[in-house]
C-alpha cells in the first residue's frame, strides 16, 4: 500500500513549467555555477594529492627496497 | 591507473567538485572541507575504482555520502544562510536574462537536499540522468521528478512562476529580463 502511494507520488507527472521560466532558472544556476568555478582554488587540495602521491610512491620503494 | 594519472584526474575534477559541494552545502568553506574529506576516501579507496569507468560520478557519490553522513548533522547546528558564499558577493544584477545571484542562491539553499542535488547534477554538473540516478542510488524516474519538483519550488519562491510574473511592464523588466 505504501509502495504504490510511493510510487505515485514519485512518478506523478510535475506540470511543467513555462519555457521562458525554466530558461532563466537555467541561467541563474549557471551563474551561480559559474561563480563559485571562477572562485580561486585554495592550495589544500593540490597540496594533499602531492603529500598523498608521494607516501604511496615511498611506500613502493620501500617495499621494493626490500 | 598510475598515482600520478589518477592524480591529475582528481585534479582536473576539483573544481566542478567544489562547486557541486558549495551548492549542496551552502557554503564554501564547508564545502572545502568536504571537498578535502572526499580526496582522502577518494586517493585511500582508488582501488575500487575502475580505470574507463565514470570517474565524476564516483567522486560525487564518495562525496554526497561524505555530506549526507557527517555534515548534514553539521549544518542543522551551525544555520549558514548569511554565510553563504559571503566572500562571493552578488555584483551582477538581471542584465543577462537571470535573477540576482544572491536571491537565487537563497532559495537554492530552501530547497530540499535531494532536490537541490538532483538539479545541481542535472542543471550544472553534467551528469546525465541516469548518472545522477546512480550517484544517489535512486530510480531514474525519482531523479527527474526531484528536478522537476525543485525547479518548481525555486520558481515559487523566486516569485517567477509564470510567464505573468515576467510581464513587459519595466518594472518586472529591470528585475528580470527574459
Amino acid at each position: 500500500m505504501s509502495d504504490k502511494v510511493e510510487l505515485r507520488t514519485e512518478n506523478a507527472a510535475e506540470p511543467e513549467l513555462d519555457q521562458r521560466v525554466q530558461d532563466i532558472l537555467g541561467r541563474s544556476l549557471k551563474a551561480h555555477f559559474d561563480d563559485i568555478l571562477a572562485a580561486p582554488m585554495p592550495d589544500r587540495f593540490l597540496a594533499l594529492l602531492a603529500e598523498l602521491e608521494v607516501k604511496e610512491q615511498k611506500l613502493t620503494k620501500d617495499k621494493s627496497d626490500v | 591507473m598510475s598515482e600520478p594519472d589518477f592524480r591529475r584526474r582528481l585534479i582536473n575534477e576539483l573544481p566542478g567538485l567544489r562547486a557541486f559541494a558549495a551548492s549542496l552545502c551552502g557554503s564554501l568553506t564547508t564545502a572545502d572541507d568536504l571537498v578535502q574529506d572526499t580526496l582522502l576516501k577518494a586517493w585511500s579507496n582508488s582501488e575500487k575504482f575502475e580505470a574507463g569507468t565514470n570517474l565524476r560520478a564516483w567522486l560525487f557519490t564518495i562525496l554526497r555520502n561524505t555530506y549526507f553522513s557527517l555534515y548534514r548533522k553539521r549544518r542543522r547546528e551551525v544555520q549558514d544562510t548569511d554565510g553563504i558564499y559571503s566572500q562571493r558577493l552578488a555584483t551582477h544584477g538581471s542584465q543577462d536574462g537571470h535573477v540576482d545571484l544572491a536571491d537565487f542562491r537563497k532559495a537554492l539553499q530552501q530547497l530540499p537536499e535531494e532536490q537541490r542535488e538532483a538539479l545541481i547534477m542535472i542543471g550544472a554538473s553534467g551528469l546525465s540522468y541516469e548518472e545522477a540516478a546512480d550517484v544517489c542510488g535512486v530510480a531514474l524516474g525519482t531523479i527527474k521528478s526531484r528536478v522537476n519538483r525543485a525547479r518548481g519550488k525555486l520558481a515559487q519562491l523566486l516569485g517567477i512562476e509564470s510567464i505573468d510574473d515576467i510581464g513587459p511592464d519595466s518594472r518586472s523588466t529591470a528585475a528580470i529580463t527574459a
